[in-house]
């Protein structure tokens, strides 16, 4: 993401350079428009921005929410499974009580799996809704200071 | 900053909690159902109950069964489903040969590369009313009342579905639904729809036409910058686009035989510094030439962005098929099809 950000960056900071507007600051003017990101990272304007940027992303998180469900078929071990089916066909009509076990040990590990998924897939949602705003900051800092770095070595 | 995040949780605990134990209950209760009578008395329920088991469990086999239809559609999407062995390796170390990067697979984000950011600009306009730069290029009305962007949006998908009908069938309904999607561009780029985004939704039917028809991020890319060149800028320099446009269709025709001929990776390796280089040259071109910024911030927005964007979808998506691969098939023991019947 950072190396897309910056690659944007270079290939947006040389089109400034060998296509200066009317004004000279470039057509595109790489710095003002970080400014004006940097000063209102919410306004309407720049959700294009982000909402073009960040489907390189979709792809990475669509892996970590089907990591995350895989939770629900983990706690099901090869050992368990191989003594629960020794009790399932030794089972007759008579074994009741041996028959609500074996019921509830193949729901249990779908209990178990599904509540960590959840969980987990709360958790993640939350650290993004609450992280989202630092890494954007820290984001758009990076990208200010490597614009800074080639307005330094390649002029504006 | 952990501190406060921390209090956040705990205040969400007891609902995240309920809500979560719901869900598994509910989860718990359909696979212990689908058994009970399994468990009962001996038959063809608990052999396959048994089988199940022993290839990992029922959740497992679901899982596996979402995840490779998943991947399975992601493979005709790109379109590489046949050329697994075109395809650079994983390096997850995935046992099957599967298409992870192709060049179709390239392809495809081009197509998706030059579709999103003009999807983006056309909803964030409808939902918010904010044109910003670009979106003034396109024509979209700063501010416009909220009939007209619905208008638009209702226009874009009707065009979006009208095309991807004809392209199904065959003989005159193919002509009609075709027709139906052809007239709104058509109404569009007469700017019969003017306060309702002329250009953005010809461009959108122009990447439609483009994306279901030919199928090539090319071609969309061509289309695009094409018509929003055209329909776009008012000053002197609208035939520059237009040159530019004409120039990429007749690479899209290069690209239809290299993809006839298997060589559409050979194609791209090409095609993408020189196609990135051609809107260099053009931009400092048309600059030289004194073109107002407005216009040039189209092709920059519209072509190159998408352009430099491409590799970095296909790396990405190319990670993620052999990891979601190799978590699906590090579960149950072989074939997951034949297995599949046990569900």
């Amino acid at each position: 993401m950072v190396l897309l950000a910056a690659t944007l960056v270079l290939a947006l900071h040389t089109v400034d350079r060998i296509a200066p507007g009317p004004d000279g600051y470039g057509i595109v003017n790489v710095p003002h428009r970080l400014v004006r990101l940097a000063q209102d990272p919410l306004a309407t304007e720049n959700w294009w921005i982000y909402l073009t940027l960040f489907t390189t992303l979709v792809p990475s998180a669509l892996n970590g929410i089907i990591g995350m469900c895989s939770l629900a078929a983990l706690f099901h071990s090869k050992p368990k499974r191989e003594a629960l089916i020794r009790k399932v066909q030794r089972l007759t009509d008579k074994d009741e009580s041996i028959r609500r076990d074996v019921a509830l040990a193949l729901q249990a590990p779908v209990f178990i799996g599904t509540l960590a998924a959840c969980l987990c897939i709360w958790a993640a949602f939350n650290a993004l809704m609450y992280g989202g705003s630092f890494v954007l900051s820290w984001f758009l800092g990076v990208t200010g200071w490597w614009e800074w770095q080639l307005i330094h070595g390649f002029g504006h | 900053m952990i501190g406060p995040f921390f209090s956040l949780l705990k205040d969400q605990v007891p609902l995240v909690l309920l809500i979560s134990a719901f869900i598994a209950l509910g989860a718990a209760r359909f696979v212990g159902g689908r058994w009970s009578e399994a468990l009962k008395n001996p038959g063809p329920d608990r052999t396959r109950l048994i089988r199940s088991l022993r290839l990992g469990g029922k959740v497992r086999l679901y899982y596996v069964f979402l995840v490779s239809r998943a991947l399975n559609r992601v493979d005709r999407f790109m379109g590489d489903a046949d050329r697994a062995g075109m395809s650079i390796p994983s390096p997850f170390g995935n046992r099957r040969a599967a298409p992870y990067w192709t060049g179709w697979s390239f392809d495809a984000c081009a197509l998706v590369a030059v579709v999103y950011p003009i999807a983006a600009l056309i909803v964030t306009w409808v939902v918010t009313g904010d044109a910003g730069d670009i979106g003034g290029s396109l024509r979209l009305v700063q501010g416009a009342p909220p009939l007209d962007r619905a208008i638009s949006a209702a226009l874009v998908a009707w065009i979006v579905f009208a095309w991807s009908k004809g392209v199904r069938v065959e003989g005159w309904r193919s002509l009609a639904w075709m027709g139906a999607a052809a007239g709104v561009v058509a109404g569009a780029v007469a700017g019969a729809f003017a306060s309702a985004g002329a250009v953005a939704v010809a461009v959108a039917g122009a990447v439609a036409v483009a994306g279901a028809g030919a199928g090539t991020g090319v071609a969309a890319g061509a289309l695009a910058l094409a018509v929003a060149g055209a329909g776009a800028v008012a000053d002197a320099y609208a035939y520059a686009f237009v040159v530019a446009g004409a120039c990429a269709i007749a690479v899209t025709d290069l690209s239809e035989r290299a993809k006839n001929r298997n060589r559409l990776g050979t194609f791209w390796l090409c095609y993408w510094p020189v196609a990135v280089a051609a809107l260099y040259g053009a931009l400092a071109w048309t600059a030289s030439l004194g073109a107002g910024t407005n216009s040039l911030l189209l092709p920059v927005m519209l072509a190159l962005v998408p352009l430099i964007n491409v590799p970095f979808d296909w790396l990405s998506v190319g990670f993620t098929r052999p990891s979601s691969a190799a978590a699906a098939s590090a579960t149950p023991p072989p074939p997951y099809r034949s297995a599949c019947s046990t569900c």
